[in-house]
């Protein structure tokens, strides 16, 4: 990825207001971009779920020096892939749940994708932060590519968590 | 009973339903920030106008119009919700059909409303909106 162009990045703290200033830059910069309407609301999709993500599963921390900030970039592989990365802490107690669920959604076919999203949304209840556990499902979904991740150590109770999404802007 | 209608914003979808007319619709982008404070009361109007129609026997036809942009996971969620109690409603004996309105190519939202289909026992209906 060394020619890779980075369109939109932001580090530090994520919440609802600056979530939304951060879509509204993206929609803005890729209706400026030549892409067509299929693909700008497939990376938009992604890019809220990936955002949202952040905001609803980041740890509390209760040592706050461990906090490190969050991390989300959107960037251009070539003329027709394009990454939406997002970085976060996470405590490492979680990363078993985590990695089983990614592995299992990167197992599927978009048929089988399609029959996990029916069962979890008629079976799911809303999480107590207001998640439907759909989301990395839907990721994978619209992203049509394999969710890649990787996680590294802060100390024995925490880690970073890093997602890359991969879109393909076929061309018509 | 009182018309339920809700403007759009940014992040979340208008609703127009009002229960002297056959269409109702909801339609924009939906990822409100707290998702069950926003469909909740929609589905308790459903609820009640449902009820409504159920018990004069109404044999009028009516049609659900959802014309989503976008909508996220969370939203999905209370998009079956919405559509379970449609099919309740419906099960009931009451004549309604689904339009699922998707724009050109956008094959995600296509395939969303093809799962719904296949959960929700209602007449479905997809139309394609060109660019």
């Amino acid at each position: 990825m060394c020619n890779s162009k980075i369109i939109l990045s932001y580090e530090g703290k994520f919440n609802l207001e600056k979530i939304e200033t951060l879509l509204f830059k993206a929609k803005k910069l890729m209706d400026e971009m030549d892409l067509n309407i299929t693909i700008k609301k497939k990376i938009f999709n992604i890019m809220v779920e990936c955002m949202d993500n952040i905001n609803k599963h980041e740890d509390n921390f209760e040592d706050i020096s461990m906090l490190k900030n969050s991390y989300f970039d959107f960037f251009k592989e070539s003329e027709e892939i394009y990454w939406i990365r997002t970085k976060n802490t996470i405590k490492t107690n979680n990363i078993e749940q985590l990695t089983n669920k990614i592995n299992y959604v990167n197992s599927l076919d978009r048929k089988g994708l399609r029959r996990l999203y029916e069962v979890v949304i008629t079976t799911g209840e809303l999480s107590p932060k207001g998640g439907a556990g759909l989301g990395l499902i839907d990721i994978a979904i619209k992203s049509a590519n394999k969710l890649k991740y990787s996680f590294e150590t802060l100390n024995d109770e925490y880690k970073t968590f890093l997602l890359e999404v991969k879109v393909i802007n076929k061309k018509k | 009973m009182d018309a339920l209608i809700i403007e759009s914003t940014e992040i979340s979808p208008k609703v127009v339903f009002e229960p002297e007319k056959p269409f109702f619709e909801i339609s924009g982008e939906s990822r409100p920030e707290n998702v069950r404070k926003f469909y909740e009361p929609i589905i308790e109007w459903l609820n009640d106008f449902g009820n409504a129609l159920i018990s004069k026997q109404d044999q009028n036809q009516y049609t659900f119009n959802f014309r989503f942009e976008y909508f996220n996971s969370s939203s999905a969620k209370f998009i079956m919700d919405i559509l379970k109690k449609l099919e309740d409603i419906y099960t009931k004996g009451i004549n309604m059909e689904i339009k699922w309105y998707y724009d050109e190519g956008d094959e995600d939202m296509q395939e969303t409303g093809e799962e719904f289909s296949k959960i929700i026992d209602v007449p479905f209906e997809y139309i394609e909106v060109a660019e």
